[in-house]
């Protein structure tokens, strides 16, 4: 999985390219904790080229959301495609994150 | 068409990306649709981790069958282990309603493969688990 990171308007932005199993979800978590660690407060993840998602993508991105609480430090999702969609609804990854349709608006959102 | 392949694996992580070049070629061969490869692959990867994570009382290097089948309009996978008996369909749902600092991660792999898969079966015979787990193609 390819993982590229920006900052826009703010926000750290990281794209996932690709297939985020259980060895793409340990490069994650290594792009992740040390981005929070280090003061950030304002991730978007950018779904848009992601294709397939386990259970081992899932449990770090709640592992990063869970390290940005204390801090009160967000992170949202957008360009979600309708497979990965599904795997948060069942889930319920959905009540617990914002997911929007695409860049822009994850940007733009407060 | 159908197919039929068998997959001797080891219990190593890095084995299962091979399972899943492999669901993706037949795929490709008889032009499944990416909702099916999508939850086989999903399905395949969490059982796989499970047995390779918490099926041995050992750190011994043991065999894991895969048969993959392509029949009566349905993929089927067929996972063999001779790890410790172990049912994971017996495992409770976990709570997706829980706020995200109570959330539970472990279960969530299990859960997925139950509610993506439309056949998910499980049995025991000469001390090995056989978890057989099937996608509709049609």
């Amino acid at each position: 999985m390819e993982i590229k990171e920006e900052k826009l308007a703010g926000k750290s932005v990281i794209h996932l390219a690709g297939n985020l199993d259980i060895n793409a979800a340990k490069a994650l978590e290594d792009k992740l904790v040390p981005l929070i660690e280090s003061g950030e407060k304002n991730i978007i993840i950018d779904f848009d080229q992601l294709n397939y998602i386990s259970s081992s993508g899932l449990r770090v991105l709640v592992f990063a959301a869970n390290k940005l609480l204390p801090d009160k430090g967000k992170m949202d999702f957008c360009g979600m495609k309708d497979h990965i969609k599904q795997v948060f609804e069942i889930t319920g990854f959905l009540t617990i994150f914002r997911i929007f349709p695409n860049l822009a608006e994850a940007i733009s959102a407060k | 068409m159908d197919q039929k392949i068998t997959i001797p694996l080891t219990n190593q992580i890095s084995e299962i990306e091979r399972v899943s070049d492999i669901v993706n070629q037949i795929g490709g061969q008889h032009d499944l649709s990416g909702e099916v490869l999508f939850a086989m692959n999903l399905a395949l990867e969490e059982i796989l981790i499970n047995v390779i994570k918490h099926g041995y009382k050992d750190d011994n290097e043991h065999e894991i069958i895969v048969r993959l089948s392509l029949e009566n309009g349905e993929l089927t996978a067929e996972v063999e282990d001779d790890g410790i008996a172990f049912n994971p369909l017996d495992a409770p749902t976990p709570d997706i309603n829980a706020p995200l600092e109570e959330r539970p991660i472990g279960g969530l792999g299990i859960h997925l493969t139950r509610t993506m898969m439309d056949r998910t079966e499980y049995r025991r015979e000469d001390n090995r688990n056989i978890l057989t787990v099937s996608k509709k193609t049609v």
